[in-house]
C-alpha cells in the first residue's frame, strides 16, 4: 500500500506515457530506439524543456498566470542571437548567451509589469506582447531574416559529451540545478510557491507578491530567450516565427508533467518529462510518414486523451 | 444626465469609443467615409465579429475557446471541397455548418462533462480540427461558384446587407437565451461556479450549450469568410482565435467570467478590424505594420482595462474633486 501511495506522484503518468510511446515507436518502425534517433529526440526535448521551465515558473506564480509570448520570444532570440558578432566566433558565442537571456528577460519583465501593475489578465497581456514582439522582429529584420549561424553555435548540437550531445547534457544540468537550488531550496522559490498558493497570505507575511510574480515572468522570458538560441543552433537556419508552436506545447508539457494550471504547485522536471512525451508523439507520427494534416489530427486526439486521463477537475459536489 | 452616466459606465463603452475614434481616423486618412467602404468593411470583417461573439459567450462562463479559428478554417475547407465535388452550394454550406456545430459539441462535451480545463481542451481540439482541415485540403486552392459571393454581397429585402444578417442570426439566438432563465444562469456561473452549482444551476449543460453556440458562431464566420473570398485555405482562420480573445477583452468582457456582454465582443472586434484597415491604408511600409498594430492593441487593452477599473475611476474622481475645490 505504501508503495502504491509513493507511486502516486505527479511524474508517473508522464513516465509511463513516455515508456509506452518508446515501445510503440520501436514496434512501429524498427530503429526508432537507435542512438541516433534518441539523441535527436533528446535534442528537441531539451529545447522544449527550456520553454517549459519558464512556463512552469509563471504557472506556479498563480492567479491564472500563463505566458503566451514564449514562442515569440524564442523566435526573436533565434533571429537576433546569431547577429551578435564580436571578435572571433568563440567570443561572440560567449556573448550570445547572456545577450539572448537579457533580451528574453526584458520582454518577460514587460509582461510582468503589464500583468501586475496594469492588471491585464496574463493570457491577454502575453498574447498581445507576442504580437508586439513579432512585429518588432519584422521591423528589425525588415522581414528578410538573413542569419548565418556561426560554427560555434552549431557545435552545441554536434559535439559529443559521453554518449549524449552537448545540448541535452547542458539542459539536463541546468534543469536539475534550477529545480533543486532555485525552485526547491532558494528563498525566492519558496516565496514563489507561497504567492502562487495564496497571494493574500504571502502579502501578509511581508512578501512583496508583485515583485515575486514580475520576476517569475522575467525568468520565463529569460529561459525562453536561451531556448531560442538553442533552437537556432540546432536548426542551423532561422526563420520568422520559427518557434511559434512552442507556446502551447510548453503549456501542454507543463500540464502533462503534473502541474496544475491554478498555480502554487509544480516542478520543472515534470515539464521536462511532459516535453519528452510530446516530442515522442511528434517523432513517432513523423516516422510513420503521414500527411501533415493527419499527423496534427492524431496529435490533437492523443493530447485530448492525455488531458482527459490526467487533468480532470474534481467534481463540483465535493 | 443619468442616461449619459449609464452609457459611460457600460462595459462596452470604451471599445465603442475606440471604434468610433478610429473610424474617424480612417475617414480622415482615406478622405471621407463612403457607403461602399462600410459595405466592404462589414463584408470583410463579419467573420471576425462572429468569432468574437462566440468567444465572448465562452468567456462569460469563465471559460475560453481558442479552437474557433481552426473551426473557421475547417468550415471553409469543407464548403470548398464539397462544391468542387459537385454539391449544391446550399447543401455544402449546411453540411459545413453541421460540422462546426459538431466541433462545438465536442468541445462542450470535453469541457462540460469531462471537466477538463477549457484552455487546454480547446488547444488540443484546435490542433485536431486544424489537422482535419489540412488533411482535407493540404494546399490553398479551389473555388466556390461566384453566385455565392454575389449572394453575400446582396441585401435582404434590399435593405440589410447579408453580413449584417449573418451576425443578426447569432444575436437573435443570444437574445432569446438571455431572455430565458438560462441567460441569467450563464452570468451566475461565470461569477462563482460553486455558488451557481449550489443554487441548482445545470453547470454541465450550460457549459455544453455555450461551447456549442461558439461552434455555431465559428461556423457562420466560416460561411462569411468563404463567401467573401470564394476560395479555400486550410489556415484562413488561424489568427482569428487569439485576436477574438483580445477583442473580447477590449470590449470589457472580464476573463474571470460573469462581466460584460456580447456587444463588447462585437465592438472590440470592430475596433480590431478598423485598426488593421487603418494600418494597411495609412501607407506605412509593411515592415512596421505589425509592430504598430501590436502597440495600438496594447494601448487599447490598457485603456479599456483602466476604464473598467472602478477603484481607479474613484481615485480620478477624488482628484478631480480636490482640484475643483481648490479652484
Amino acid at each position: 500500500m505504501e508503495k502504491i501511495k509513493r507511486l502516486n506522484n505527479p511524474y508517473v503518468p508522464a513516465i509511463i506515457g513516455s515508456i509506452a510511446l518508446m515501445v510503440l515507436g520501436q514496434t512501429l518502425s524498427s530503429g526508432f530506439l537507435s542512438m541516433n534517433n534518441i539523441s535527436s529526440i533528446l535534442m528537441i526535448t531539451a529545447i522544449l524543456t527550456m520553454a517549459s521551465i519558464g512556463q512552469a515558473a509563471v504557472i506556479i506564480s498563480g492567479d491564472s498566470g500563463l505566458d503566451m509570448s514564449i514562442g515569440a520570444i524564442m523566435s526573436m532570440t533565434a533571429l537576433f542571437g546569431p547577429m551578435i558578432v564580436i571578435g572571433s566566433g568563440g567570443v561572440s558565442f560567449a556573448f550570445m548567451i547572456p545577450a539572448t537571456i537579457l533580451m528574453g528577460a526584458i520582454v518577460g519583465l514587460l509582461n510582468g509589469i503589464g500583468v501586475q501593475i496594469l492588471k491585464i489578465v496574463p493570457l491577454v497581456m502575453t498574447l498581445i506582447m507576442s504580437n508586439v514582439v513579432n512585429g518588432f522582429t519584422i521591423f528589425i529584420t525588415k522581414g528578410q531574416p538573413s542569419v548565418t549561424v556561426s560554427h560555434e553555435l552549431q557545435s552545441i548540437s554536434q559535439t559529443l559529451v559521453g554518449p549524449l550531445r552537448i545540448l541535452p547534457t547542458a539542459v539536463i544540468v541546468i534543469l536539475i540545478v534550477l529545480e533543486v537550488f532555485f525552485l526547491r531550496k532558494s528563498r525566492y522559490g519558496r516565496m514563489l510557491f507561497l504567492v502562487g498558493n495564496n497571494c493574500n497570505a504571502a502579502q501578509l507575511c511581508g512578501i512583496s507578491s508583485k515583485i515575486v510574480v514580475i520576476s517569475a515572468y522575467a525568468f520565463a522570458g529569460a529561459s525562453a530567450g536561451l531556448g531560442g538560441l538553442m533552437l537556432v543552433g540546432y536548426a542551423g537556419t532561422a526563420q520568422m516565427n520559427m518557434a511559434s508552436g512552442y507556446t502551447m506545447l510548453s503549456v501542454a508539457a507543463v500540464v502533462i508533467g503534473g502541474t496544475k494550471l491554478t498555480g502554487g504547485k509544480g516542478t520543472f522536471i515534470g515539464g521536462a518529462l511532459g516535453s519528452l512525451v510530446l516530442i515522442l508523439i511528434t517523432t513517432i507520427l513523423q516516422a510513420l510518414n503521414m500527411a501533415a494534416g493527419l499527423r496534427s489530427l492524431i496529435q490533437g486526439i492523443i493530447l485530448i486523451a492525455i488531458l482527459m486521463a490526467n487533468s480532470r477537475e474534481p467534481k463540483l459536489r465535493q | 444626465m443619468n442616461k449619459v452616466k449609464s452609457i459611460m459606465s457600460w462595459n462596452a463603452f470604451p471599445s465603442l469609443l475606440l471604434f468610433l475614434v478610429f473610424l474617424g481616423i480612417n475617414g480622415f486618412i482615406t478622405g471621407g467615409l463612403s457607403l461602399s467602404f462600410f459595405k466592404s468593411f462589414t463584408a470583410t470583417n463579419a467573420a471576425a465579429v462572429c468569432v468574437a461573439i462566440g468567444v465572448t459567450a465562452t468567456i462569460l462562463v469563465a471559460g475560453t475557446d481558442i479552437s474557433l479559428g481552426s473551426i473557421v478554417s475547417l468550415v471553409n475547407v469543407v464548403i470548398v471541397t464539397l462544391c468542387q465535388k459537385g454539391y449544391a452550394v446550399l447543401a455544402a454550406v449546411l453540411i459545413a455548418l453541421g460540422c462546426a456545430l459538431l466541433c462545438g459539441m465536442i468541445n462542450g462535451f470535453i469541457i462540460g462533462i469531462m471537466r477538463v480545463n477549457p484552455l487546454l481542451t480547446t488547444f488540443a481540439t484546435s490542433t485536431a480540427f486544424a489537422g482535419i482541415a489540412l488533411w482535407i485540403l493540404p494546399y490553398p486552392g479551389g473555388s466556390i461558384d461566384f453566385s455565392f459571393g454575389d449572394w453575400y454581397g446582396s441585401s435582404l429585402f434590399g435593405m440589410i446587407p447579408m453580413p449584417i444578417v449573418m451576425i443578426g442570426i447569432l444575436l437573435l439566438i443570444w437574445g432569446i437565451v438571455r431572455n430565458v432563465p438560462a441567460g441569467t444562469h450563464i452570468y451566475a456561473l461565470g461569477r462563482d461556479i460553486k455558488k451557481a452549482y449550489a443554487s441548482g444551476i445545470n453547470v454541465t449543460g450550460l457549459r455544453f450549450f455555450v461551447h456549442t453556440f461558439a461552434g455555431l458562431a465559428a461556423g457562420i464566420a466560416g460561411i462569411c469568410i468563404s463567401a467573401n473570398t470564394c476560395a479555400g485555405s486550410p489556415t484562413v482562420g488561424s489568427s482569428m482565435s487569439m485576436n477574438s480573445i483580445a477583442a473580447a477583452v477590449i470590449g470589457g468582457v472580464s476573463l474571470n467570467g460573469g462581466t460584460g456582454g456580447i456587444s463588447g465582443g462585437i465592438f472590440g472586434a470592430a475596433f480590431l478590424s478598423i485598426l488593421i484597415s487603418i494600418v494597411v491604408s495609412a501607407n506605412l511600409s509593411s515592415v512596421v505594420q505589425s509592430l504598430i498594430q501590436g502597440l495600438i492593441l496594447l494601448v487599447g487593452v490598457v485603456f479599456s482595462i483602466i476604464a473598467a477599473d472602478k477603484e481607479l475611476k474613484q481615485k480620478i474622481k477624488h482628484l478631480l474633486k480636490a482640484r475643483g475645490g481648490m479652484i
